[in-house]
């Protein structure tokens, strides 16, 4: 039987062989560390260094945007990437694609079916309530589409709604306990679709509304520019807190916003279609006015 | 709270679009109506020029309140600010609130150039609330208000 690995070896083969592509973003195992990880694959022979299973946990969307970006200055022909998504990486290649920093040729995007990954037996919470397990966008499919597909409970959105709950001074000491111990390594933004600026406002030198001390405070407004600046755009990866050292459940926040944007402005997921225009890039005259 | 309720007296800070809010503001004192002078204004182009950190800012230097006013739907200077103004405040208010801080904190309105009366109510209003409220402990736990070093202070600066 040929399972989706060697389809996606023989692709990835093809692509390079052909010239269609210039390089296949997809996994490779590393041994020493144990763990699946980014591979450029440039030459066809090379296309047996993929696997595709359980172990792929990591996002390779914002490879994407990093090698763009460091290679632009050495290269000046067009290049096209051949990149392999699960549904949820889909979804962070359509906002790359939508914020516009890269062009939609520059990409072309393997689409691999996904039933979670991780531990089958305990799965990140991403998996376990994925509605995603087929790509929403992708231009080659690999594996079959799952005949009849429902749609899981969210375990996250309870969790927001019974924080919502609390009184707001137990939120207050929530939020300051987990801010408090954010080192502002600022692991979440590098691996955010959705964090593609060139500039970030954190890295600034005068952006005079920020400051990088690790306080709760200026934690906190790290935490709450972050989220409203991904607003509407964020498309609920999980990356963030999955590379989040100290453990800090930046998905409350996220799905927090995202259900709050979905109920006010009645709009789909965000990153599941190339055309659409993010909620708070628009708006609409009849929009929502009592909170005036 | 350190300090009695009785010696300590709300401090708001109120972002005025220029060219309907501030106007409504400026019409209440040329016409002067009697409203509580706790709110210290700063006029800015238009409502959607508020960005959230003005707003977190603004409270984590001490504000206990923040309002946000610009022009009603339809007339903004700039045809359509106040749409996105609209959007993004309630977005920024529901999260601001998940994190901890009192809704009744933030608020916005639609504040146009003949409306002195409305400015007076709305003022008299959130200074009322907000005394009701207490300071706002969106603060350092130390109670004191980070000043950054020599080197840092140009990025202060007042406007450029
Ligand atoms: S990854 Fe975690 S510790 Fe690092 S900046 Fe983000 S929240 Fe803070
Ligand atoms: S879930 Fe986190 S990493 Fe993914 S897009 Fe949203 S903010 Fe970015
Ligand atoms: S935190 Fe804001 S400014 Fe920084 S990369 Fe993310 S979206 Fe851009
Ligand atoms: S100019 Fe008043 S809200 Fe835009």
């Amino acid at each position: 039987m040929t399972t989706i690995q060697d389809e996606l070896r023989e692709t990835a083969r093809t692509l390079l062989a052909e010239g269609q592509v210039d390089c296949v973003l997809g996994w490779a195992w590393e041994e020493e560390l144990q763990r699946a990880v980014p591979c450029f694959v440039r030459a066809a022979e090379d296309a047996k260094r993929l696997i595709w299973d359980e172990r792929c946990v990591v996002s390779l969307a914002p490879f994407l945007l990093h090698m763009k970006r460091q290679l632009s200055s050495v290269r000046t022909e067009p290049s096209r990437t051949a990149i392999v998504v699960k549904g949820c990486d889909a979804r962070g290649v359509v906002r790359i694609l939508r914020d516009q920093q890269l062009e939609r040729d520059e990409v072309l995007i393997i689409g691999v079916v996904c039933q979670g990954v991780g531990d089958p037996d305990n799965r990140p919470a991403k998996c376990r309530e994925c509605q995603y397990h087929v790509p929403p966008v992708y231009d080659l499919l690999l594996g079959e589409e799952p005949k009849e597909t429902q749609t899981p409970s969210s375990p996250l959105l309870e969790r927001v709604r019974e924080i919502e709950g609390w009184d707001v001074a137990d939120r207050a000491s929530y939020w300051r306990e987990h801010f408090s111990r954010c080192l502002r390594c600022y692991a979440c933004r590098q691996v955010c679709p959705a964090c593609n600026c060139v500039e970030c406002i954190f890295d600034s030198e005068r952006t005079r509304w920020t400051y990088k001390r690790t306080t709760a405070e200026e934690n906190m407004i790290f935490h709450a520019i972050r989220a409203f600046h991904v607003a509407g755009r964020c498309v609920e990866c999980g990356e963030c807190e999955r590379a989040c050292p100290m453990g800090i459940p930046l998905m409350e926040i996220n799905k927090k916003v995202a259900s709050d944007i979905k109920e006010l402005f009645s709009v789909p997921d965000a990153g599941v279609d190339l055309r659409e225009e993010p909620p708070l890039v628009r708006y609409e005259t009849g929009d929502l006015d009592h909170f005036v | 709270m350190n300090k009695s309720k009785r010696d300590w007296e709300p401090r708001l800070v109120g972002f005025l679009c220029n060219w309907c809010s501030y106007a409504g503001a400026d019409l209440a004192g040329t016409s002067r109506m009697q409203y509580p002078p706790n709110m210290r204004v700063i006029r800015v182009p238009c409502s959607s020029r508020v960005r959230p950190e003005f707003i977190l800012r603004a409270l984590q230097k001490g504000a206990d309140g923040v309002l946000v006013a610009g022009c009603h739907p339809g007339d903004c200077h700039y045809t359509t600010g106040n749409y996105y103004t609209r959007r993004r405040f309630q977005v920024i208010k529901r999260l601001l609130t998940f994190l901890g801080v009192d809704p009744r904190r933030v608020m916005a309105s639609w504040i146009s150039a003949a409306e002195g009366g409305k400015y007076q109510q709305v003022v008299t209003e959130f200074v009322e609330t907000i005394r009701e409220l207490g300071p706002c402990d969106f603060r350092p736990t130390n109670g004191q208000i980070f000043v950054p070093a020599a080197d840092e202070r140009t990025d202060l600066g007042v406007v450029s």
